[in-house]
């Protein structure tokens, strides 16, 4: 929710700024029961955003995929262990990307989510301005 | 005495279970409605992963930013 809450206010920085913005709720928690509620889902209000329930948390295990095949290739000495799951987590991605098989790699990422707001920030200023291309995209 | 003190147990247990479920069917099947202006909730499931990859794709062009989140 903190974290929801404090991605919304970083948009709400770049009112007229061209972003997509994919965030994916899944249950992580034992509280995690259900869908997000009409509430929790109020938390990012942006009109850029668009919200999706991931009760078997497919996405997660699809990132988890791509890094283990490579992890060098996003900035990880080794594989994530078995059973990890991403999340709590915020990506900023290039302009010209695209996701074939496997995730291209994020211009920025990290979390806590309410924590990564600075970075965040300057990852997608960067990215608005040019389209500077990560590390080992190519 | 002793028979009203189980039944007022029993009248407290039941009616907590029926709260609970209450809670539980509130918290599953009551409607999801996302702020104005964004498509509707979208559930992701195993055969839906490209949809996803689609969309993302589809905003080429754009800064795209993904995050994941949990619901509590």
């Amino acid at each position: 929710m903190r974290g929801a809450s404090a991605l919304d206010r970083l948009l709400a920085e770049f009112p007229e700024a061209h972003l997509q913005v994919q965030v994916v709720w899944e249950p992580v928690l034992k509280s995690d029961i259900a869908a997000p509620l009409s509430g929790v889902l109020a938390s990012l209000k942006d009109r850029r955003v668009v919200q999706y329930w991931d009760p078997g948390r497919v996405i997660s295990a699809d990132l988890v995929r791509c890094v283990n095949e490579t992890p060098a290739r996003y900035g990880f000495e080794e594989a994530l262990p078995p059973g990890f799951v991403a999340w709590d987590v915020v990506a900023v991605f290039p302009k010209s990307v695209r996701w074939e098989r496997d995730l291209p790699v994020p211009l920025q990422y990290d979390g806590p989510v309410v924590n990564a707001v600075d970075v965040t920030r300057k990852a997608i200023a960067e990215a608005l301005v040019g389209d500077r291309q990560p590390e080992g995209s190519r | 005495m002793i028979r009203m003190v189980l039944k007022s147990i029993l009248l407290l247990a039941a009616t907590a279970i029926i709260v609970c479920f209450a809670v539980v069917a509130w918290m599953k099947f009551s409607p999801r409605r996302v702020p104005p202006g964004q498509p509707p909730l979208a559930t992701i499931g195993a055969g839906s992963v490209p949809a996803f990859k689609d969309a993302f794709n589809a905003a080429e062009g754009q800064v795209r930013i993904l995050a994941m989140l949990s619901p509590t």
